[in-house]
């Protein structure tokens, strides 16, 4: 029997309550983020619900500029967006703050870098972004 | 030789081709006041009298168009097509699949023609991006009338086909975007890989950009008909370099420059496919699709020089044309944004890993090169009119093969080809042509 959950809504649900939630596959263990109901490592349908560590490592980057491709965030350019290589397994990419965007060539010559999830509002939504650890 | 497509026992040829100019129904003259159906047909009849094909010759038709719902109020566009294209109530059906829309169709197209099911199939895609229709909801304050057409904004276009493409629920709300991915990084990547400095790197993408404007500038159906060095000029510049790195061309995502992006253009592309025992009734020379590979998923990766949505589509396609990839007379990579010119060519083997940047400074990429690729200007010349876009490329793929590419002809005419389109989202498709 299927048992289908709101996961979009039970993700940010969770990001508003502070938590970063994925999900973990019963059969082989990997971790399934962001949440979706079947796993994309061996396609089991059983998954539960884990808070994630919000450690990564930050693989690449870029920094987007005031002529942003998205107008919902002009208020937030130029800001650097990247995407991390989670401590459990997943990718996922994000805003990131906390680095020296005038200096780009210094956060190429240290990738990979340690970075740890910090929720924010942006734009009126509790989203996931990364800051350097 | 075996012309069969895969483990079909049929082969599948291409015999007519179709490509509207890709310019504006705002204010160019020659499409000023047209819809999504009139460009559609245009392409469609142009590929059917390229085939020597009327509509009772056809069995079937694919098409498509990423925007025509927002832009124009009409999604389920089959219905609607069939009758302009003299199609009706034969099998028709859209596909959505964003700038990957025409190759996919073309795709699907041939494996229903290499099944045996239909013997003649036409494919197509159009594209609207310069303005809405003024009876959408976006545009209700605005007086009806059917072909009635508002400008829309570079920025306001962005922002919908952001919010469009892109994962809705994940992506969107963290701030992804068409282009942060595969793009930007991929300069960042392939520097450290390859030991090359970010100068050299933008040595090279002012180098694919002049050479698509040079395409550009010989291709009458292109949006932009201007060389980089008149590019220049019409910004105050007599130095190509120094208007490279001016604020005129301002850096969009570090450390990619705005003439590394596409622009939009409106347009419309057609394909005619048919089995290939039957080709040679329709044209002299038939352009044979031997390999075809598709993925959906995420571009997302820990490597986006070599990333697994491109390389198991190259892998599909080549697993079933056999070919020696270094037999490859001509590409198109999609360059929505031109730092595919760098990975994708090296990827799909028409250079060696860590060749392709020197190949490109050299000029070798150039239609009048040994490499040449993307001679229609690409998506930062001809512009990019989202489903025709792929639809037009092969277009001047078929007619690089067939000789008939006009003042951007490769010479010898390429015998072994290969398209490769990607649609944020993402789809990417990779098909390998021959000519017989």
């Amino acid at each position: 029997m299927v048992k289908m959950q709101p996961y979009v809504h039970m993700f940010y649900d969770y990001l508003s309550q502070g938590k970063i939630m994925g999900l973990k596959c019963k059969r082989c263990s990997a971790y399934v983020f962001p949440p979706v109901p079947v796993c994309d490592k061996c396609g089991f349908t059983d998954l539960t619900w884990v808070e994630m560590s919000g450690e990564g490592k930050l693989k690449s980057f870029s920094i987007t500029t005031p002529q942003a491709r998205n107008i919902r965030f002009n208020d937030y350019a130029p800001f650097a967006y990247g995407t991390v290589k989670l401590k459990e397994g997943p990718l996922f990419s994000a805003m990131l703050f906390g680095f020296d965007i005038k200096k780009p060539e210094e956060i190429w010559k240290s990738l990979p870098i340690d970075v740890k999830a910090e929720i924010k509002e942006i734009v009126n939504v509790k989203v996931i972004t990364f800051k350097p650890k | 030789m075996n012309i069969n497509l895969g483990n079909f026992k049929r082969g599948v040829s291409i015999i007519g081709v179709g490509v509207t100019p890709f310019k504006s129904v705002l204010d160019s003259p020659e499409m000023k006041g047209m819809t999504e159906r009139e460009l559609f047909s245009w392409a469609a009849i142009e590929a059917m009298e390229d085939a020597h094909v009327e509509p009772k010759d056809i069995d079937a038709f694919y098409c498509g168009a990423t925007w025509a719902t927002n832009m124009s109020n009409q999604s389920h566009m089959a219905p609607v097509l069939a009758d302009w294209i003299g199609m009706r109530n034969k099998p028709g059906i859209s596909i959505d699949a964003a700038c990957v829309t025409t190759h996919a169709a073309l795709r699907q197209a041939a494996i229903t023609v290499a099944s045996g099911l239909h013997d003649v199939v036409l494919v197509g895609g159009v594209e609207i991006l310069s303005s809405r229709a003024n009876y959408t909801a976006q545009t209700k304050k605005l007086p009806y009338a059917p072909s009635e057409r508002t400008a829309v904004h570079g920025e306001d276009l962005w922002d919908m086909v952001s919010a469009g493409v892109i994962d809705n629920a994940y992506g969107y709300p963290h701030a992804m975007a068409p282009g942060v991915l595969t793009y930007a990084p991929l300069v960042l990547e392939y520097a450290k890989r390859y030991g090359l400095s970010l100068d050299k790197m933008e040595d090279v993408m002012m180098a694919i950009s002049e050479t698509i404007h040079r395409h550009g500038s010989l291709n009458p159906k292109a949006n932009d008909n201007r060389t980089l060095k008149e590019i220049a000029a019409a910004n105050g510049f007599d130095d190509v370099k120094k208007f490279w790195k001016s604020d005129s061309n301002p850096i969009i995502d570090w450390p990619c420059r705005r003439a590394s992006y596409m622009i939009r253009a409106d347009g419309a592309s057609a394909i005619i496919v048919c089995a290939a025992d039957i080709a040679k009734k329709y044209h002299d020379v038939p352009v044979d699709i031997i390999g075809t590979g598709l993925t959906a998923g995420t571009a997302i990766s820990e490597d986006y020089t070599y990333y697994p949505l491109e390389a198991s589509a190259i892998e599909q396609a080549y697993k079933m044309a056999k070919i020696d990839p270094k037999k490859i007379g001509y590409i198109y990579v999609h360059d929505c944004f031109q730092t595919a010119h760098i990975t994708t060519s090296e990827a799909l083997g028409y250079f060696n890993k860590g060749e392709s940047w020197k190949a490109i400074l050299e000029g070798r990429t150039a239609f009048d090169g040994d490499r040449p690729m993307n001679t229609t200007g690409g998506r930062g010349a001809m512009g990019h009119a989202f489903a025709a876009s792929a639809g037009a490329e092969i277009g001047e793929l078929v007619n690089q093969m067939r000789g008939e590419a006009d003042k951007r002809q490769v010479s010898p005419a390429p015998e072994l080809a290969v398209c490769h389109n990607q649609g944020s989202g993402f789809t990417l498709a990779v098909t390998v042509f021959r000519r017989r």
